[in-house]
């Protein structure tokens, strides 16, 4: 989707320099930019808006406090990889204790994943993008805690699979393998919901 | 039309390689390999199409906007939870520190009437107020002769302490059944043989040698600090040995039980030769009259029925005399009023 990626802010280097000699203002700056991502990741793999905004939150926090070990390159990624690593550690804290099912999350949340929205977009289709994304955000969630991960940064996120490799500390087949299982359980999962799928994909399951 | 058992049996191994097909992650020779494989099988192709529509719909997810503001305020980033987690170490050991000195230093007071309240006390809180051996790291006082008078120079405080725990060590013994007598039978080994005895006694009560070990300790260190003159130098047998160094209510004490039950070795008091407080009359169990010695010297027993008080040691146990200064029970106070100040600055700085 495009602006998934937000280009960096012109002055981020500086602002990163700044932050990194103990100046919040200059990383609220940053937050400020990438908040929506952080947030939208952490929404993604954990698919409950409060638990997300948490997890967000503490990840933006973690990543003040360890700033000063971000060594260039993508300040993005570099943020991400520290939100992953925080929402896989509250799955894998859930799967030892688990307190709500999976299954009632996008329904209980039906206000959660306020979007970005295209204004040129109708109501109609407006609503049934919705019901298509919780329809998506289910399948996610239907996924084991391994799984989603990987899903989500590869496949919302974007991500390569070296990074996600580097990011979830596992081998590149293990992300290759885990990747390709976790698509064909969410392509099976949607099946449910065909009716909402883009005609691309109705096309090819109805060649079968 | 719509089950996933639609799709054909592909095996993970042909998925695993698709997926990564899709994203352009195969080697050219493994890319190469699979596509010819994809012209002559439809079923890989329509799994190929499938994976690469799911993940483009999850690709065209929408960016979610955050439901709160996420900037961080100087309280998120303050190290508050980890000075929590560090206060009470440091504080809390520094309270403790600062309390054990303090006790120390208030049970090391001199007592005027210590019987009562250090009665209470446990053979090992006792012994936890001095720690060294008992052999070779105490000053030797000599004993009262005939020929070398002796003078003892015990406090109030270490004889009180003395007393208390020579009760306590007795009473251990009298429940162990005691120890076997063994009379010196030459005087120069008298303090190796009750060292022996004592040794014996470590063996059968452990308790009882620890609070010997405390009692002999405090005993010599005050003795050694603070000197009081004036001692019996005519008392020389059985008892005598002991509360001449011994002196005032610990004397007395002792030269009650011993009095009472001992039978001691007349050859000690022939010639002067160090020895200690404990030896000679603390390790004679109550109630248990000794086997007939085999030394050379022949025992003097005591009748058992009533204790016998030496006049001199009820006069000394009578008399007032003021006990020095206690500056080691005091420095020991002031450190542990220091440490507390300690705790409480670590306490308030950790609150903050």
């Amino acid at each position: 989707m495009p602006g998934r990626a937000r280009p960096p802010l012109d002055r981020e280097p500086e602002l990163i320099a700044q932050a990194q000699r103990g100046s919040l203002d200059s990383f609220n700056v940053l937050v400020e930019h990438y908040q929506n991502n952080t947030y939208s990741l952490a929404y993604r793999i954990l698919g409950d808006a409060d638990a997300a905004a948490d997890a967000a939150q503490a990840a933006l926090i973690a990543a003040y406090r360890r700033l000063n070990t971000f060594r260039g390159g993508s300040f993005r990624g570099w943020l991400l990889r520290i939100t992953a690593n925080q929402c896989y550690d509250e799955l894998r804290r859930r799967k030892r204790t688990p307190t709500t099912s999976v299954e009632d999350l996008p329904e209980a949340d039906s206000d959660d994943g306020v979007q970005l929205r295209d204004p040129s977009e109708s109501p109609e289709q407006a609503a049934e993008r919705h019901e298509l994304e919780r329809a998506i955000q289910h399948c996610i969630n239907a996924l084991g805690p391994e799984q989603r991960l990987i899903l989500v940064l590869s496949d919302v996120e974007g991500m390569d699979y070296h990074e996600i490799a580097e990011t979830a500390s596992l081998a590149l087949g293990t992300v290759k393998s885990r990747l390709s299982r976790a698509r064909a359980s969410v392509r099976d999962c949607l099946q449910a919901v065909r009716e909402l799928l883009p005609a691309a994909f109705r096309l090819v399951n109805d060649e079968q | 039309m719509t089950t996933p058992d639609r799709f054909p049996p592909i095996t993970n191994e042909q998925r695993e390689r698709l997926s990564a097909y899709a994203d352009g992650m195969l080697s050219a020779i493994d890319r190469q390999a699979l596509e010819a494989e994809l012209g002559r099988d439809p079923a890989l192709k329509r799994e190929l199409d499938s994976l690469t529509a799911t993940r483009d719909l999850l690709r065209n997810l929408p960016v979610l906007r955050a439901p709160r503001d996420l900037r961080l305020t100087p309280a998120m980033v303050s190290r508050q939870p980890t000075r929590v987690i560090r206060f009470p170490v440091s504080a809390a050991v520094s309270a403790a520190a600062a309390f054990i000195l303090i006790i120390s230093g208030i049970l090391s007071l001199p007592v005027s009437r210590p019987a009562v309240p250090l009665a209470a006390m446990t053979s090992q809180s006792v012994g936890a107020l001095v720690t060294a051996s008992p052999v070779n790291t105490l000053p030797i006082q000599p004993l009262a002769t005939d020929t070398a008078p002796a003078a003892p120079r015990i406090t109030e405080t270490s004889s009180a302490t003395a007393a208390v725990v020579i009760e306590t060590m007795l009473d251990v013994a009298g429940a162990t059944g005691g120890i076997g007598a063994s009379e010196p039978s030459n005087p120069n080994a008298d303090q190796v043989q009750t060292f022996g005895l004592f040794e014996s006694q470590v063996a059968s009560a452990p308790e009882a040698a620890a609070a010997v070990e405390s009692a002999v300790e405090a005993a010599n260190l005050a003795a050694d600090a603070a000197p009081v003159p004036g001692s019996d130098s005519s008392r020389s047998t059985t008892g005598a040995d002991a509360e001449a160094t011994m002196g005032e209510e610990a004397s007395s004490m002792i030269q009650a039980t011993a009095a009472g039950d001992v039978v001691m070795a007349p050859a000690v008091a022939q010639q002067p030769q160090p020895t200690r407080i404990m030896p000679t009359a603390t390790l004679i169990p109550t109630d248990t009259p000794l086997p007939p010695a085999t030394a050379t010297a022949p025992p003097t027993v005591v009748p058992t029925s009533e204790p016998v008080l030496d006049d001199a040691v009820v006069e000394a146990s009578q008399s007032d005399s003021a006990p020095p200064f206690p500056i080691g029970s005091v420095a020991l106070i002031a450190l542990g009023v220091v440490l507390g100040g300690v705790a409480i600055a670590l306490l308030l700085r950790a609150r903050r």
